[in-house]
């Protein structure tokens, strides 16, 4: 087994030189994704199957799904805007490291030889410190598997890393669960909704547009291919039954809301794909979805503080099925909470689409003013382009 | 206790991904290689988590660091999802104001168009092009907000 | 008490999320005030009591996280919530104005707030690093907001910045995590040796926070997303959030690290944090004397300004029990002072450029007349960002000084002198066109709120020179380094 670990070791640096070698970006987030089922790999040797279900579902899978749904978009964009002024595209390219920005603009080649040997002696510096800190570290003085193996008695759950998600360190977990929320909200305030409604869904034109960015993944009007519906139809509810079941598994063995909930997403996300129009939510309804799950956790933990328990406590012999109920309402909004980052991304489809120039303009203009997101001028500024290869 | 084991080779494989993952943030320029960078460099982070711990652990499982990288990587996932919504939405924008120019260049004829619309997209449009710091509180110059004063 | 301030705030998120926009005006204000109040009974049951640590879930730490409150994280949860309280209302008077904006403000002040007073109680490194992320996403979108480009634009430099920083940090809680198998700091403190592990993982997570408190030469993210966000959220960003990457740095070094600190490596580092320091003051303040936009100008006062907090490092480490008393004193009165100093200036600042419409530094002339308040309270932070008597920034830097003679570090001594002569510079370059009689500008009215809030701020930092005695008595009663002086 030694020789495939470190077959395995080694093929998750090779991935991930991959990633970053690629000079496209398509195939750099393949290469991303083959590292994530590698990663994998490595927490069943690791013996941590939650982590490979976890890494799988969400850092793998919706990463990935996230990243090229993204990158689809961008190109999209790119062909609308036509070739960008030199002066914009430096500003871009340079675009977190005013450092690097004056290094190219005022220095040219030399100072970026210079950048390399100092970001490669860094790096090699940073590595040797690890490794020195891997090897020379002291006996540990606290043994904490052993007490939770002495806890999970009282924890009123089986599974010992579910007991830490959501007994021992809790609180944790509760202002994880804040993190998903707050990203969450600042997708929504950054969509980019279709009429100076915000409570509607993108209009069906939009839809159309945005899929037209998938154009080789799906058809063009996939929402109508019946085969892709067909599939569709047969593949979600399974997808739905096995997040209930890693949900029901959690509490026992591998398996938990976290996981569960990025199936729940990807069920979503397919049924997206194919056309089926499901973010026509009302936004007051969508809201309540998403803060559901947090506001279920929260209210647990605090009322327990009226019968004169501390924060985050169970009371005796309820603890098994408040965190069952807790994970339940959890899996629904992390799913939900997922599932909106995908569908409420700003610049689906938003973008003028193929229309004549002076039309698009038109159209550009009003993208910046009259959508609800507040009355602004068009184009507040340069030209420029977030990503580009 | 300083030995071969599974444990410490994916931690010292993590530690390398580091390395690795922290040459590609730093010496990238493209947005979405960073973020492929950071995600990487945070498996790298999770592996030597819970590997280093396990070796004081003689190799068995330990729950807590498998659940914190469990938190670790929910936490990463809405870190990333967080920023591609920043970068399409600023993806968004470039094309609208690049339009935005052209469109004012095309019109420049028809003079008697909406000139007040025109006035605001050229004088930010201007701001920037000096510097990319010179951010200006950016809503005041809205010519449509806040002509006659406080709404108040 | 303690966990109230956790439960209050993201309560309150929630509300804000669910809440029609009609009611949210009142409920607002009611939980500021819930929050005020249970800052300030959990401020006098320290006081009254000493430290005291709360074991969430009833599971004691190391297995289960406890909530620990000391004399300074009262201190700061108290600063928290007065600059909150103020900072909100001028929110919702500026906010009018911005009607998408406001929706998506709330939850994320609540969040913002929430995730504050979690890092001044953790006693927990994981939990330390959950709560730095929660601060950087909110942080972030607080900057989004408007939807700008070069708001986006900063936020984008801002997120990747944070996120880099919090994964550094994360390294070195996963190697203490390895060598030591806790997460629990006050355990952490009696166990750390002065090994080569030891030392990785506090240079790793000092480099995580350096750039996440955006420390010369790590501050390049923050001039553009502090200047570049709608008033009240630079406010916050600057008062505040800053400092919760600062306070777990002090915490590390003085707290956790107290027993090995003057170990030659970390002796050493801490000097080179105090360099670190003096760079950010002479760039800062020279940036910010430059600079076109007065918001830039407040901006990199930070970016000043946050370096005396770094000379902390070098006065109070192997040096002797009373110059670090001081040390600490001066460092935790500047954080103070610059709290309630900085987010009144960001607010006046923000009221003078609703006023002229833009934010150019040279307009400001005519601003004497038409908005005297706003510039009153702008003048009264400048007094005590500027450390001149009678303000709470004149007493912490008069402690820093001492503390400097004290340990007969005479360098840091100089800076001081030449640091303040430096802000006095920049901040005079605005009187000076202020006072100009000649408005080159129509001048739009602006509500009165907007003045008052900030004029109340300044005059808190003001009135520190007077009382700066009740929060240097509270930081007696904490686990830190001098701190019992």
């Amino acid at each position: 087994m030694i020789a495939f670990d470190i077959l395995l070791g080694l093929g998750m640096l090779l991935a991930a030189a991959g990633v970053f070698w690629s000079a496209d970006l398509f195939r750099a987030i393949v290469m991303f994704v083959v590292f994530g089922v590698l990663l994998a790999l490595a927490w069943l040797r690791l013996q941590a199957p939650d982590l490979a279900l976890a890494e799988a579902a969400i850092g793998a899978g919706l990463t990935g799904v996230l990243l090229l749904d993204t990158l689809s978009v961008l190109r999209a964009k790119k062909t609308a805007a036509g070739k960008l002024p030199p002066v914009d595209q430096q500003l871009l390219n340079t675009f977190t490291s005013t450092r690097a920005c004056a290094a190219q603009n005022n220095h040219g080649k030399g100072h970026e030889n210079l950048r390399f040997l100092a970001v490669g002696l860094l790096s090699l510096g940073i590595l040797i410190a690890l490794q020195a800190a891997l090897f020379m570290r002291p006996e540990a003085a606290v043994n904490l598997p052993s007490m939770v193996a002495e806890g999970i008695p009282d924890a009123g759950i089986e599974h010992p890393i579910t007991a830490v998600l959501l007994n021992f360190r809790s609180y944790d977990t509760l202002l994880e669960v804040a993190v998903l929320l707050v990203a969450v909200i600042i997708g929504l305030s950054l969509r980019i909704p279709s009429n100076s409604n915000e409570q509607q869904a993108p209009s069906s034109a939009l839809i159309g547009a945005r899929q037209a960015a998938y154009a080789g993944v799906i058809s063009e009007d996939g929402g109508n291919d019946p085969i892709l519906r067909n599939f569709t139809q047969r593949l979600i509810p399974l997808v739905l039954v096995t997040g209930g079941y890693i949900l029901w598994a959690g509490s026992t063995m591998p398996g938990g809301a976290f996981q569960a909930g990025a199936l729940i997403a990807a069920a979503g996300v397919i049924a997206r794909l194919a056309g089926y129009n499901i973010a026509s939510r009302v936004d007051q309804l969508l809201r309540f979805g998403l803060v559901l799950g947090f506001l279920v956790f929260l209210t647990v933990a605090a009322s327990v503080m009226f019968g004169g328990r501390p924060f985050l406590n169970y009371p005796d012999g309820w603890a098994g099925s408040l965190i069952f109920f807790i994970e339940a309402m959890l899996t629904f909004s992390i799913g939900l909470t997922l599932l909106s980052l995908f569908v409420h991304s700003p610049g689906d489809g938003a973008e003028p689409n193929a229309k004549s120039s002076q039309r698009s303009v038109k159209s550009g203009s009003t993208v910046g003013s009259d959508n609800g997101v507040g009355n602004r001028p068009p184009g507040n500024s340069g030209k420029a382009e977030a990503d580009h290869d | 206790m300083i030995s071969f084991s599974v444990d410490f080779w994916y931690a010292g494989i993590g530690a390398a991904l580091i390395a690795l993952s922290l040459l590609a943030f730093l010496l990238s320029k493209r947005l979405l290689k960073k973020l492929l960078a950071f995600n990487i460099m945070g498996s790298g982070v999770f592996l030597m988590m819970v590997g280093m711990a396990q070796t004081q652990n003689d190799g068995a499982a330990d729950a807590v660091p498998q659940a914190l990288v469990l938190t670790g990587i929910v936490v990463a996932v809405s870190a990333t999802a967080l920023a591609l919504v920043v970068i399409r939405r600023f993806a968004l924008a470039s094309v609208v104001a690049a339009l935005a120019a052209e469109n004012k260049a095309a019109e420049n004829d028809a003079a008697e168009n909406d000139a007040a619309e025109k006035n605001g997209a050229e004088r930010t449009g201007s701001d920037t092009a000096v510097s990319d710091t010179t951010v200006t509180d950016t809503a005041l110059t809205d010519p449509n907000l806040n002509k006659n004063g406080d709404p108040q | 008490m303690m966990p109230l301030l956790l439960i209050i705030p993201l309560a309150w998120a929630i509300l804000c999320i669910l809440l029609p926009q009609r009611w949210l005006s009142l409920t607002i204000r009611a939980g500021l005030l819930l929050q005020v109040g249970a800052a300030l009974l959990l401020t006098a049951d320290v006081y009254v009591n000493g430290p005291i640590e709360y074991a969430l879930g009833d599971w004691q730490a190391p297995l289960g996280i406890a909530l620990i409150a000391d004399g300074v994280s009262v201190t700061l949860i108290s600063l928290s919530a007065v600059v909150a309280l103020f900072v909100a209302f001028y929110a919702q008077s500026y906010l009018q104005r911005y009607e998408h904006e406001q929706t998506y403000f709330w939850p994320l002040f609540w969040f913002l707030l929430a995730s504050l007073n979690g890092i001044w109680l953790a006693g927990d490194l994981f939990n330390l690093y959950v709560g730095l992320e929660l601060l950087g996403l909110a942080a972030v979108g607080m900057v989004t907001l408007t939807g700008e480009k070069p708001a986006l634009h900063a936020a984008l430099r801002y997120l990747y910045a944070a996120l880099l920083g919090s994964l550094a940090y994360l390294a070195g809680v996963a190697i203490l995590y390895g060598a030591y198998g806790t997460l629990a700091i006050p355990q952490l403190g009696e166990l750390l040796d002065a090994n080569i592990t030891t030392f990785v993982a506090i240079g790793l997570i000092s480099i995580g926070l350096l750039l996440k408190t955006a420390i010369f030469p790590f501050h390049y993210w923050l001039p553009p997303a502090h200047g570049g966000a709608l008033a009240p959220v630079s406010a916050l960003l600057s008062a505040l959030v800053v400092k919760a990457s600062f306070y777990i740095l002090a915490r590390v070094w003085l707290d956790m690290a107290s027993e090995i600190n003057s170990h030659v490596v970390l002796y050493s580092a801490a000097q080179g944090l105090g360099v670190l320091g003096a760079g950010a003051i002479l760039w800062g303040s020279w940036q910010a004397y430059k600079a076109a936009q007065v918001k830039m100008l407040v901006a990199y006062s930070t970016v000043a300004q946050l370096g005396y907090l770094m000379l902390l490092f070098p006065l109070a480490i192997g040096t002797t029990a009373v110059a670090a008393g001081l040390a600490w004193q001066g460092a935790m009165l500047h954080l103070l002072a610059h709290g309630f100093a900085k987010a009144a200036m960001f607010m006046s600042v923000g009221t003078l450029v609703l006023a002229i419409g833009h934010g150019k530094v040279n307009d400001l002339a005519g601003v004497s007349h038409r908005i005297p308040i706003s510039l009153f309270a702008f003048g009264l932070s400048a007094v005590s960002i500027m450390g001149l008597p009678p303000s709470g920034g004149f007493n912490a830097k008069w402690l820093l000084l001492q503390s400097a003679m004290a340990s007969q570090q005479w360098w840091w001594f100089i800076l001081l002198v030449v640091g303040g002569l430096l802000t006095a510079a920049y901040v005079f370059r605005v009187f000076r066109i202020s006072f100009v009689e000649k408005a080159t500008h129509e001048f739009s009215s602006t509500s009165s709120t907007l003045d008052f809030t900030a004029l109340a701020l300044a005059a808190i930092a003001i009135a520190m020179g007077f009382f700066s005695q009740w929060p240097l008595s509270l930081l007696q009663s904490s686990g830190f380094q001098g701190g019992g002086l």
